[in-house]
């Protein structure tokens, strides 16, 4: 029964990528993309991945959704541009090195093992009881901690690209109609409350500081697509501070440990250390992705002169 | 041998599986985007709410029926707006395209 | 063994589809959404290596790597996207394409 459904959803991806690019309209394209992270969480929860699902959901479909539908809506000219030619040139390539892939699977040994035995014989000494969490914040800190430089540089580039110093002024009119002040009234508190929530289950099952970021991203960009103003008010050294907190704060607490003459990134405190350090990426992912796509949009008057003349 | 629950549960399950069947139809035959607005949210809704009815009734704990109805609010609440915006994007959208040539959608 | 079986080939599928959308369309939005394809693929590659279907739990350090690389995607996609507004601020298309002196369109 589990093979069925295993079955259709690997089906439905691939259907559904491949009408991604083949259709013809942008517009289309888009919202196909949006069915795929749906899917694809869909996937993960077959897979036994709750952490990845609530990621998936809330990013690929949703704040990717956002990030290219606004790209969308201001960069668009030409709709229904032709295909291009060139597609078995293109094509036969692809499908020889999708062969060769799928060959190399069939060599997987059936008596792999993988990292699980390793992660949980070492899980004790964290005094975490979620093995994922464990890894993300303690056995493979240095990826967590890039991964907060990462996206501290991706704001900074978006910024550089803008030539801007601030995020703010980007900031849309609020809406005349009630329903997008009832639903944010509606949502938004029970969005901190699931962020909250998630970050806090963390420590002993699914959830950690990336589900809660995320989540509490979403609910900011919510508040930003609304014309809620209370974004606009947090002044915009306290913005750029919270951006930073998750990796200065990870950095401070990792070289804390060569004042007691130990190697970088070991704790004596293992719980209280990593939970600190959760805390301050949940804040640092949150407001980071906010304003990546708050960022993005350069709203100047030619932009909006040019959607009133295409609609 | 199953029990009453487990009985119960399956039945609701299949009358929200029939919902959604419907709903999907109308999504593919319906004419104009008004009616396939109606037909997603009314009978989507439904089946979601049925076969969160019927999930209810194997559900072990109290918290397991509030994380359920708390869904099947939500999922009311956002396909309820979203199609408030839609339709309202739609409307906007209609009154435009008449000053030209004519409804078309 | 088997569910490992149908994700990885249908990973592979999702990055192939994902390289001939990436190499086939001229739009840079089209390339970023192909781009976003050939990511899921890779994630859904690892998560499904990791989970062996024999035993219960599955592998943590893939599930950590991917949660780490969905987050890297969305800030390197909301880049690439500002990119192209400033391409198409600079040309006035955003189409990746050698067009050495094309006047604005």
């Amino acid at each position: 029964m589990g093979l069925i459904f295993d079955l259709i959803i690997g089906l439905s991806l691939a259907g559904v990528a491949w009408r991604i690019v083949r259709v013809r309209e942008h517009f289309q394209a888009i919202v196909l993309f949006i069915t795929f992270g749906l899917l694809l969480s869909l996937a993960w929860t077959r897979l036994k991945s709750p952490d990845i699902a609530i990621a998936e959901a809330a990013v690929g479909a949703g704040l990717a959704g956002v990030l290219l539908m606004d790209a969308l809506g201001t960069l668009s000219s030409t709709r229904n541009q032709p295909l291009p030619g060139r597609f078995l040139q293109l094509f036969i390539p692809c499908l020889f090195l999708a062969g060769l892939m799928a060959y190399t699977i069939l060599f997987i040994p059936a008596d792999f093992q993988g990292l699980g035995p390793m992660v949980s014989e070492a899980l004790p000494d964290t005094h975490l009881e979620y093995p994922v969490t464990a890894v993300l914040l303690d056995f493979r800190g240095y990826d967590t901690w890039l991964e907060l430089g990462v996206l501290l540089v991706a704001v900074l580039g978006v910024l550089c690209v803008r030539q801007a110093g601030t995020i703010k002024g980007s900031m849309l009119p609020a809406p005349a109609e009630p329903v997008g002040r009832w639903i944010i009234k509606l949502l938004l508190p029970l969005m901190v409350l699931i962020g909250g929530y998630l970050l806090w289950l963390g420590a002993f099952a699914p959830g950690g500081a990336f589900q809660a970021g995320v989540v509490l991203a979403s609910g900011g960009v919510m508040l930003w697509q609304a014309g809620h103003p209370s974004l606009a008010l947090l002044h915009h050294v306290w913005w750029k501070i919270l951006m930073i907190s998750g990796f200065v704060f990870f950095l401070i607490l990792a070289s804390s440990s060569l004042l007691y003459n130990q190697q970088f990134m070991t704790h004596p405190e293992a719980k209280m250390w990593i939970l600190g350090v959760e805390y301050a990426a949940t804040l640092s992912i949150a407001i980071c992705l906010i304003s990546l796509v708050l960022a993005s949009p350069a709203r100047n008057q030619g932009d909006q002169r040019a959607r009133k003349t295409e609609s | 041998m199953m029990s009453i629950y487990e009985i119960l549960s399956i039945l609701f399950c299949l009358i929200g599986g029939f919902f959604f069947l419907a709903g999907t139809l109308g999504l593919i035959r319906f004419p104009d985007t008004y009616c396939r607005l109606h037909a997603l949210t009314k009978a989507d809704n439904l089946g979601l709410g049925f076969i969160v009815i019927g999930l209810i009734f194997v559900s072990g704990s109290v918290p397991e029926v509030i994380k359920l109805s708390l869904i099947w609010f939500l999922a009311l609440v956002g396909s309820s707006s979203a199609c408030y915006f839609i339709g309202n994007h739609i409307h906007l959208l209609s009154k435009v395209r008449e000053n030209r040539n004519g409804p078309d959608i | 063994m088997t569910t490992l079986l149908i994700y990885a080939f249908t990973s592979i599928i999702l990055f192939s589809i994902g390289l001939f959308g990436l190499v086939s369309h001229p739009n840079l939005i089209r390339k970023i959404v192909s781009l976003n394809i050939m990511g899921g693929g890779a994630f859904l590659f690892l998560i499904s290596l990791a989970y062996h279907g024999r035993s219960p739990d599955i592998d943590p350090v893939p599930q950590a790597m991917v949660l780490t690389g969905i987050v890297v995607t969305i800030s390197a996609t909301a880049f690439a996207l500002c990119l192209t507004r400033r391409i198409r601020e600079k040309t006035g298309q955003c189409l990746l394409e050698h067009c050495p002196d094309k006047p604005e369109t």
